[in-house]
């Protein structure tokens, strides 16, 4: 079954002279389970294909069909409460909140939405992505990669299906990138879908499935193989 | 109840992530809100004082003076206001009969005799006269100018004092023209080495007096000094300072709600009493201690006006700091509001957090600010010698005025960013 449906989403900014389409007419399906990796170089739109599918943006035309159901004309107090419950994000920057502990930037969703034991869950993700011992550190005490890994267990809290991620490793090093890399694989082996964005052919080598975007269209897709486990939603 | 909880846990966090900035923001608010108590305080405290030493008078007091409302023979001058201390001017030399001189007081024993009688002036409780002089006497080993009082029996309930021991003058007194002094507390101990003075003399005029009554302390008025005075039977007073008349007469209303009709009445006998038709051409002037109120009143309603005017100035220049660090602190945190609204937060709930945190501040600052408006106010009373008054409309506006400014100008831009589509709010910069 298809968790992401998009049927010639379109996203223009600006008006008249100034005008800029994003996204022309995008189709774009992804299964239940998979990992995909959306390449493409800057300004290619990939970004904007992210954030609507995170409805964290609204497309100008065209259809979201989100685990089955239209959410792209969805009321905003709606959108938030599916962004909270079915979906986790990890962002390249701007990702903590500034001067404050792990652990509160961890339980940071579950003021916007029911969990079970909110504490006890974040205390396990903290030692999972392999912070044992930071859990009172300030997030601008942390190293890049550290931030990203508080950032990947934030967005597990809510144990959402769907993990987007905005060029994660961006700021880091290879050694660190890796480090990310195999968390979003074992997340992913857990059973949730994932699709990253990124430009780096060594990252995307960890997905599924390769998706090209370029001048706002999907120019390629080039799967490797079919996910091995799925999770229903 | 759960999510009212986060929501004052989530703004107290965001507070505290924030030290520097939301002690500036309560900074202005203390300084907005206490600079307005004090000065509010401080004009309320000046006027009640005032209004306290007046009504330590009697609130029912009349006071008659002579002179006054005399017109000259131009008839220029058509002043009907009461002041006792303008001068004989132009008229003193004017028509013969209707010019006098200040000096020459026109109060005479027959006017007290006749409003002395109550069957015929009830709206009056009681009348006493004065007759003022002064004496020089040793006092702590050099020589002071002190007041004598020549009065009456009932000067001592129309000026609200007590005995301390011994009596007042009383009516043999004044009939046998005694010479009998009642001595002010303060006089009591500096002129007579304090303790209970009764038999004791003091000299006026080359007569001995012998001392028959002490007053007890009386509240500090600076209208007049009732402890500083000596008190003598008004006939001994007018044989020793060579005068038939008084230089004030007391009236005390029966009630507060008679102090006009009394007024009237007064106005009316004294009139009749000095052959004068007109009333314009009064040689005396009633003056109740609700006029002597009303005009303090208005002259301390204009410093607290322009006190508080001054203050006003303050509190805008507060809301304004206020409002600068509210808009710096909300553009600063759009990122935050876009994060927030990105792992799920609704505009209400960013609203709700917003709401509170500059409630919080307010609050805080407000509470703080009272305290220092409060603390200033009575550091001033110590130097001034009065008690500042907080009143509840003072606080309310303070705390009203910057609870506002920092409600508005803290919650249009962050309702405006809670608005914002999350990517743009995360993407603002």
């Amino acid at each position: 079954m298809n968790v992401i449906e998009l049927q010639g989403i379109t996203k223009v900014y600006g008006k008249g002279e100034n005008q800029t389409i994003a996204l022309n007419h995008v189709d774009l399906h992804v299964k239940e389970g998979e990992f995909v990796a959306i390449m493409g170089p800057s300004g290619s739109g990939k970004s904007t294909l992210l954030h609507i599918i995170g409805l964290l943006d609204k497309p100008s035309h065209g259809q979201y069909i989100l685990d089955g159901k239209d959410v792209s004309r969805l009321s905003n107090g709606k959108q938030a409460t599916i962004r909270n419950q079915k979906i986790g994000f990890v962002f390249q920057q701007f990702n903590l909140l500034p001067r404050t502990s792990v652990i509160d930037n961890v339980m940071l969703p579950t003021y916007y939405g029911k969990v079970k034991s909110p504490g006890k869950t974040a205390r396990n993700l903290v030692k999972e992505v392999g912070l044992a011992g930071r859990e009172r550190s300030k997030s601008n005490q942390l190293s890049g990669g550290q931030i990203q890994r508080v950032a990947i267990a934030r967005a597990l809290i809510m144990n959402p299906s769907l993990i987007l991620a905005d060029e994660p490793t961006g700021n880091l090093d290879s050694g660190r990138s890796a480090e990310i890399m195999e968390l979003f694989t074992k997340i992913n082996q857990a059973g949730a879908t994932v699709v990253i964005i990124t430009h780096e052919p060594t990252i995307a080598a960890h997905a599924d499935r390769i998706i090209n975007v370029k001048d706002g269209e999907i120019t390629r897709t080039q799967t490797k193989r079919v996910p091995a486990k799925a999770r229903r939603l | 109840m759960k999510k009212l909880y986060q929501i004052v846990r989530q703004s107290l966090k965001a507070i505290l992530r924030n030290k520097g900035r939301s002690f500036l923001t309560i900074l202005g608010i203390i300084i907005g809100i206490g600079s307005v108590i004090a000065l509010i305080s401080l004009g309320n405290g000046v006027k009640s004082s005032i209004s306290g030493q007046i009504a330590t008078l009697g609130t029912t007091n009349l006071t008659i003076t002579p002179g006054q409302s005399f017109a000259s023979s131009s008839s220029s001058n058509s002043s009907s206001s009461s002041s006792s201390t303008d001068k004989a001017g132009p008229g003193a030399g004017g028509r013969s009969g209707s010019g006098f001189v200040q000096a020459a007081s026109t109060l005479t024993v027959t006017d007290l005799t006749s409003l002395s009688d109550h069957t015929k002036h009830p709206d009056i409780a009681s009348i006493t006269g004065t007759v003022n002089g002064s004496a020089v006497f040793s006092a702590n080993g050099t020589d002071e100018r002190f007041s004598v009082v020549g009065t009456t029996p009932s000067y001592l309930s129309i000026r609200n004092l007590g005995l301390a021991h011994g009596r007042f003058i009383n009516s043999t007194d004044i009939s046998s023209h005694r010479l009998i002094a009642v001595a002010g507390s303060q006089f009591a101990s500096d002129v007579l080495g304090g303790g209970n003075v009764v038999g004791k003399t003091v000299v006026i005029n080359a007569q001995t007096y012998q001392i028959v009554g002490q007053l007890g302390q009386a509240p500090e008025n600076s209208f007049a000094d009732f402890n500083d005075q000596l008190y003598i039977p008004y006939t001994t007073a007018m044989d020793s300072f060579s005068t038939q008349t008084f230089s004030t007469l007391t009236a005390d209303a029966a009630s507060n709600d008679t102090v006009d009709a009394a007024k009237t009445d007064i106005t009316n006998t004294l009139l009749a009493n000095h052959k004068i038709t007109d009333a314009k051409l009064a040689d005396f002037s009633v003056l109740s201690s609700k006029d002597l109120l009303s005009a303090v009143s208005n002259i301390t309603g204009v410093l607290t006006s322009l006190l508080a005017g001054i203050a006003a100035i303050s509190l805008v220049v507060g809301g304004i700091g206020i409002m600068n660090i509210m808009l710096v602190s909300v553009t600063e945190r759009t990122r935050e509001i876009g994060l927030r609204k990105a792992l799920g937060a609704k505009t209400g709930d960013i609203l709700g957090q917003f709401i509170t945190e500059a409630i919080i501040l307010t609050l805080t600052g407000g509470l703080l600010g009272i305290g220092l408006g409060k603390l200033i106010g009575k550091a001033a009373a110590h130097f001034l010698n009065f008690q500042p008054i907080v009143t509840p409309g003072a606080i309310l506006l303070a705390v009203g005025v910057s609870s506002a400014v920092g409600l508005i100008f803290g919650i249009y831009p962050a309702a405006k960013a809670a608005h914002l589509n999350p990517i743009d709010a995360l993407r603002y910069e």
